[in-house]
């Protein structure tokens, strides 16, 4: 997949615009239009405690889901400027099964050491909150194990694949 | 702050004002703002922490795969250009 330095960079450079755009996904997916997985839910609760401090806690992870996508909006930066680094090189092999590869493997990666880290090591927030909530993190890990093994495949190269050449620069599909 | 711009005085008196019926947010000067301020501040090093932990190990493990270990990959065949 990325035996040479430019195919580790442009996958490395794929695994981190994985983790912001999976963010992302995860961000307004979850945290804003389903409203569960905020992060700070385990210590300000939203149900089960009074109307007034329920909406103080709302608020409190608000605040704290923008600090997440603020995270997120810097790994989608890094990972641009990486793309971009790897892009201006003109015989970096800009392989499109690489990359997509690389971002499913990115985003999997990361909500797989995101549910290890918050959900189970520290337990600030869990992906539904509850007594019941641990099917849904294990869930969550299980997409991650499966985003980054769908994007690992991916990522393989085919038996016989011959990159394409445009004029300017060495491109495999 | 008093020598601010009058546009500047604008803007935060339009905040004030669109700002006041919902008093729960953390500028507000309402009880329930109040009380959001205090939560953020609670612990906000180490939620701060707790929150950009996996982006660190992330990235930590995007440097391990980016300098070649452990993991040995079949290289994509790039062709050289046609001129060379």
């Amino acid at each position: 997949m990325a035996k040479t330095r430019d195919d580790r960079s442009l996958f490395a450079a794929g695994m981190v615009l994985g983790v912001g755009l999976g963010g992302f996904v995860d961000g307004i997916v979850f945290h804003q239009l389903l409203q569960v997985h905020n992060m700070l839910s385990a210590r300000y609760p939203k149900t089960g405690v009074d109307p007034a401090i329920a909406l103080a806690n709302v608020e409190i992870n608000m605040f704290w889901d923008g600090m997440f996508h603020a995270f997120t909006w810097i790994m989608t930066v890094v990972g641009l400027v990486l793309l971009w680094n790897v892009a201006q090189r003109q015989r970096a092999p800009l392989s499109t099964r690489l990359f997509v590869g690389s971002l499913l493997t990115g985003w999997g990666a990361f909500n797989l050491v995101e549910g290890i880290i918050d959900h189970h090591l520290i337990g600030i927030h869990h992906v539904i909150e509850g007594p019941n909530h641990l099917p849904w993190d294990l869930a969550f890990l299980g997409s991650g194990i499966v985003l980054l093994i769908v994007g690992w495949l991916i990522a393989q190269p085919r038996r016989g694949e011959a990159g394409l050449e445009m004029p300017g620069r060495a491109v495999a599909r | 702050m008093l020598a601010m711009r009058p546009w500047l005085w604008l803007y935060v008196i339009a905040t004030l004002l669109i700002a006041s019926p919902a008093v729960a947010c953390p500028l507000c000067a309402s009880p329930t703002g109040q009380q959001v301020r205090a939560g953020i501040a609670t612990d906000f090093g180490y939620h701060l922490a707790a929150i950009g932990l996996p982006f660190v190990v992330f990235l930590l493990i995007v440097y391990v795969i980016h300098s070649g270990w452990p993991l040995k990959f079949r290289r994509i065949s790039a062709p050289s250009r046609s001129w060379e």
